[in-house]
């Protein structure tokens, strides 16, 4: 699904496509020459932690905010330069930003309105998307009789009303409660499926991100760390932040060994992911999933750790096992075990457990040193 | 037992704070209850016991009321006195209206200069602006001897003049608050939905200061409409209820008709109050937890129109203020506008009508630079009087 996307793009302009973009504040780089596409009817997701340059970008495309260096296009339009309201996008922001003084039904009518549509299509085009929401009985209420989920939608309805190119959404989910942020999460993709309008959304929220997103642009102190399709992302990180700030990740500081594949962790050596070569007694990064350990197996002979169960965390759907390695070297091992694998295996606080590391699945990241 | 004695001691403690803490609050409850009757209370149930009663102290009903209001010289000053305050109201929060938005929505140089010399009004009462009115706009001001221009400032003019230079700056305290409390997010919201800098204004500017501009009216409004010292200064032939009541007590000696004006007085100003207090109890959080604040926008038109606004503004205000000084510091330079309340005296006399105030005020000559009929009000504060009185 996510791979025929670069396809699709080539067929039509992308509904934007960026260029280098740079924005300061003061002394402060809030991004760092940021490229990249995203196609038409596409779901991309802004994902990374509070003040990694996200939001700022996503206020660039909007024209909210103007960029020191590079260019914004549109459909193939340049709209560096332009204004907001040039630029034919609707945008839904974190904590609704409705019109406390307007009516529902004024809110979503308004950008109709600035638009100069004919008060009959006016009326006709709002009643139609608050019923696309589900909230027509609610047209004559005013912001503050609404609940969040009720506001977000009608700022939903808001932003979709003229008939955009392009969607932008600002954490539009992290301000509601969880059932509601995840009833309007699957809302909010069905439309976009629907209406096949591209979308873009700033998150912070990994789950929200590798739910909804076709591809995801994970973004770090303004630099766009990885881009590519959720799965992708979380099997195929790139580098040592994406594979930590999506999903869990143990983390073991190592040195490459002189026979390639290898990388020894104190005093145990363990073959890893084959990765381009690098020279021996270079100082590296191993990482692998808590899901991605096996316990108990014999049958695999390479990568293998005795150690002594330190704590057991019940999270439901599977058990967390936090391993300490006999060898004082390898740092506290964290292993998810479905509910049978953890009751097959009888596991006790305390007790010994062999683990295996599957080499295809132990990563190589360089470190910084 | 230990246990038990440890538990009870901070207990009693406790008890023997909080009932201090009563005795301290019943002993200022009763303090300021004894203040309040003694400086508000009772001279209003004076003035309206005052209000019932004839010349001789006998009951009458509301026949105080039912003169006054077929008497049409007198009736004229509620008329008179709800059509300065409303000018004044209108004029004076237009015109801090936009100063305040200069300061608060702009970034003009001297934004901090502009705040402070905005307040300096605060400093004198309604009065001294009057004063200063007349020294440069009267029969015989500064501007009318020099220009020869004379722009007739005693009436209803110079009364809505100073009230809107006395009143300018608690109409910018108020709109200023109001202003600076914005959402940045809705203007986003508007920018996004490509509305106009008109529609922005009225679908997000107007109501997000909706209840700062309704308080700036109202406030503005009972300041006025209770204000004595200007229309008694520049005030002229021009009777508003304030310098009515005066008219009646002190110059006609009649207490029951200035209690009777004073009570119709009140009605305004209560009203003005109850309904802004009703206002502020309806208002809801405008500005939510979630809010950005605003950051001004760096458009240079803007920036250089309300610099200019303002700059004119300040001048006024300090021109007025270096009246005020100059005629204080050397009341021998200037023009004597004693000798313009002379002429001001012979225009009047042509004039038909009754001048109360004078049969009472004129009697004794003065060589005040006041007009002469000035010297009876009390409230003139002495250090803007400039000359040996």
């Amino acid at each position: 699904m996510a791979e025929t996307v670069p396809e699709v793009a080539g067929a039509r302009p992308p509904a934007v496509a960026l260029e280098g973009v740079t924005k300061t504040f003061g002394q402060v780089v809030a991004l760092r020459g940021v490229s990249l596409t995203v196609a038409d009817g596409e779901f991309v997701c802004f994902l990374g932690p509070s003040g990694c340059g996200k939001t700022t970008l996503l206020r660039i495309i909007a024209g909210l905010e103007r960029q020191n260096a590079g260019a914004v296009r549109m459909l193939g339009r340049d709209v560096s330069s332009l204004p907001p309201s040039q630029r034919n996008y609707g945008i839904v922001f974190q904590s609704y930003a409705l019109f406390p003084n307007l009516t529902a039904a004024r809110n979503v009518a308004y950008g109709l309105e600035a638009r100069r549509a004919a008060r009959r299509d006016v009326s006709h085009r709002v009643d139609e998307l608050l019923e696309l929401v589900g909230l027509r009985t609610h047209r004559d209420r005013y912001p503050a009789q609404l609940s969040g989920g009720e506001q977000q939608r009608v700022a939903l309805a808001r932003a979709l009303a003229p008939s955009p190119s392009l969607l932008l959404l600002d954490e539009p989910l992290s301000a509601l409660d969880a059932r509601v942020r995840h009833g309007l999460r699957t809302e909010i993709k069905q439309l976009q499926r629907r209406l096949g309008i591209a979308t873009i959304m700033v998150t912070h929220d990994q789950e929200e991100a590798l739910t909804m997103a076709d591809r995801i642009v994970v973004m770090n102190h303004g630099v766009v760390e990885q881009i590519g399709a959720p799965a992708e992302i979380y099997t195929e990180p790139t580098s040592l932040f994406v594979a930590r700030f999506v999903g869990q990740m143990n983390v073991l500081a190592a040195t490459t060994e002189s026979r390639p594949g290898w990388a020894r962790v104190g005093a145990v050596a363990l073959r890893c992911r084959p990765t381009i070569s690098r020279a021996a007694g270079m100082p590296v990064t191993l990482g692998i999933r808590p899901e991605e350990i096996e316990i108990g197996s014999v049958r695999n002979v390479e990568n293998r750790i005795v150690g002594r169960v330190s704590s057991v965390q019940f999270l439901g759907a599977f058990t967390r096992v936090a391993v300490t390695a006999a060898d004082a070297s390898l740092p506290l091992l964290q292993c998810d075990l479905s509910v049978s694998a953890f009751a097959d295996a009888g596991i006790k606080e305390g007790m010994e457990l062999p683990l295996a590391l599957p080499p295809d699945r132990v990563r190589v990241f360089d470190r910084p040193t | 037992m230990l246990a038990a004695a440890g538990a009870t001691m901070p207990d009693r403690t406790a008890r023997r704070r909080l009932d201090v803490e009563r005795v301290v609050r019943l002993v200022l409850i009763a303090l300021f209850g004894a203040l309040l009757y003694l400086f508000v209370l009772y001279p209003m149930l004076q003035v309206l016991w005052r209000s019932v009663l004839d010349g001789d102290g006998r009951f009458v009903g509301l026949a105080n009321y039912l003169r006054y209001f077929r008497t049409p010289a007198i009736a004229a000053s509620i008329t008179n006195s709800l059509w300065v305050s409303t000018v004044a109201m209108v004029l004076t929060v237009l015109l801090a209206f936009i100063y305040a938005y200069g300061l608060t929505r702009t970034r003009m140089p001297g934004r901090g200069f502009f705040r402070v010399v905005a307040m300096l009004p605060l400093f004198a009462p309604s009065l001294v602006q009057a004063i200063a009115l007349v020294y440069v706009f009267g029969n015989n001001g500064i501007l009318t001897r020099q220009t020869g221009i004379n722009v007739g400032i005693y009436g209803v003019r110079g009364i809505v003049l100073a009230e809107v230079f006395s009143c300018f700056p608690h109409a910018l305290l108020i709109l200023v608050a109001a202003l600076s409390a914005a959402d940045a997010r809705l203007y986003d919201a508007a920018a996004a939905l490509g509305a106009s800098r008109t529609k922005t204004f009225l679908t997000v500017t107007l109501p997000g200061v909706k209840y700062g501009l309704m308080s700036a009216c109202f406030v503005v409004f009972t300041l006025v409409i209770t204000d004595f010292g200007a229309p008694k200064v520049i005030g002229g032939k021009y009777s508003v209820m304030a310098t009515e009541i005066y008219n009646q007590v002190i110059g006609q000696q009649n207490f029951t008709m200035g209690a009777t004006v004073s009570v119709v007085l009140l009605v305004p100003a209560v009203v003005a109050f109850l309904v802004d207090w009703i206002v502020q109890r309806r208002q809801y959080a405008l500005v939510s937890a979630s809010a950005r604040p605003l950051r001004p926008g760096d458009g240079a038109l803007g920036r250089r129109l309300s610099l200019g606004y303002c700059a004119v503004v300040a001048a006024f205000i300090v021109g007025i203020d270096l009246v005020i000084l100059t005629a204080w510091r050397s009341p021998r330079s200037l023009p004597s506008p004693g000798r313009s309340s002379r002429s001001r005296a012979r225009i009047s006399s042509r004039r038909p009508g009754p001048r109360p105030v004078r049969r009472s005020t004129c009697s004794r000559s003065c060589p005040s630079p006041f007009p002469a009929w000035c010297s009876g009000s009390r409230t003139s504060s002495r250090s803007t009087r400039p000359a040996a009185c």
